[in-house]
């Protein structure tokens, strides 16, 4: 049976939103990024024949079109800021707050990563296996795994995880 | 995933805010929006082609205007549908999202910039086309063969203008194009690199 788009789109906007934000961090060429991307998904979603394969699916289209915003945006894109600006005393602040602080030190350093790396740490962060992330990178799971380690790596001293 | 960093990571990834909500909202109210432009544009190279067969009727029925009335009609005659089947075509899925590969994409973005930077590089050539076509209409109106000489400066002054604006538009088209090329040369190479593992 054929899977319904607007169920997919509204299931997996979150998802992809976290995708399009570790490739764009001006907030409304995101939500621009997001919304080209669902569009996307809506006119692919006919050709998907299994519908088992629907994450990797959706994941390939996600990455790929934001690989083309980054490079229609490459001349646009301000220069890096500091990690450390994000560094700001957390001591006193509620639970979500810290939560929320955490989630954007780790949204900047994955922006930090290669292209390679940065693929497939947001893919393994939105819980896939090697095998779905292999399918939709078109890479062997070999590969996913040695991309995946060294992530991991850069991850930490981006972080200062030790 | 029994990694402890790994896990610590994906709640944190994973509790991150986003306007999802929002843009989804925007998505439903703008379906019908690019076919609207898409019906305007067709439109408007309705009414241009119309405006062209008037110009061919007052060609046809004014003698003392014929050539400068015949050469307009001519021009939005073919220039009309060109940009009619233009807007159509431009707006055709070129790409399939979920069949490409991030290098296949890469590739494809590296040619389209090259295939740009040619169609800027023949578009300069406009400038030199108008330049003629005023021209023409001066030594026309020299000859005697056309009496409108507030027309040709008016018509003289808007070509100028819409040359220079086109001008610096393709400069500034084409330094983006460049800097385009050059990352996605770059991106291509970085996984290149690490596709390496796989051969």
């Amino acid at each position: 049976m054929p899977l319904d788009a607007h169920e997919v789109v509204t299931k997996f906007a979150p998802a992809l939103a976290r995708i399009a934000a570790s490739y764009e961090r001006d907030p409304a060429l995101r939500d621009e990024l997001l919304q080209e991307i669902l569009m996307a998904v809506v006119s692919s979603l006919p050709r998907l024949k299994d519908p088992d394969r629907l994450k990797p699916f959706l994941f390939r289209i996600a990455h790929n079109r934001c690989l083309t915003h980054v490079t229609q945006r490459i001349r646009e894109r301000a220069s890096q800021e500091p990690l450390d600006d994000l560094a700001v005393e957390t001591a006193g602040q509620d639970q979500a707050l810290i939560e929320r602080e955490r989630g954007q030190r780790l949204l900047e350093a994955i922006r930090r990563l290669a292209l390679p790396y940065r693929q497939v740490m947001t893919l393994i962060l939105e819980d896939m296996s090697y095998e779905e992330i292999a399918e939709a990178l078109a890479i062997s799971v070999a590969n996913v795994g040695i991309r995946v380690n060294r992530a991991k790596q850069q991850l930490k001293v981006l972080l200062k995880h030790e | 995933m029994n990694d402890d960093f790994l896990l610590r990571l994906q709640a944190d990834w994973q509790s991150q805010d986003n306007d999802a909500d929002k843009v989804l909202r925007r998505l439903r109210r703008n379906r019908w929006t690019p076919h609207i432009v898409l019906g305007a544009e067709i439109l408007v190279c309705a009414l241009a082609f119309m405006v062209g067969l008037w110009f061919a009727w007052i060609a046809m029925h004014d003698a003392q205007h014929r050539l400068l009335f015949a050469l307009s009609a001519a021009v939005l005659l073919l220039v009309a549908p060109a940009l009619c089947v233009a807007g159509v075509m431009a707006r055709r899925p070129s790409l399939a999202w979920d069949v490409e590969t991030p290098e296949s994409l890469l590739e494809v973005g590296i040619r389209r910039a090259e295939s740009s930077l040619r169609a800027i590089r023949i578009g300069r050539w406009h400038v030199a086309i108008i330049a003629a076509f005023v021209i023409t209409l001066w030594m026309a109106e020299a000859l005697g063969f056309i009496h409108a000489i507030d027309f040709l400066i008016l018509y003289t002054t808007v070509s100028l203008v819409v040359s220079v604006a086109s001008w610096l538009w393709m400069r500034w088209r084409e330094n983006g194009v460049r800097s385009e090329h050059a990352a996605c040369v770059r991106l291509l190479a970085a996984l290149q690199v690490d596709n390496g593992i796989d051969s």
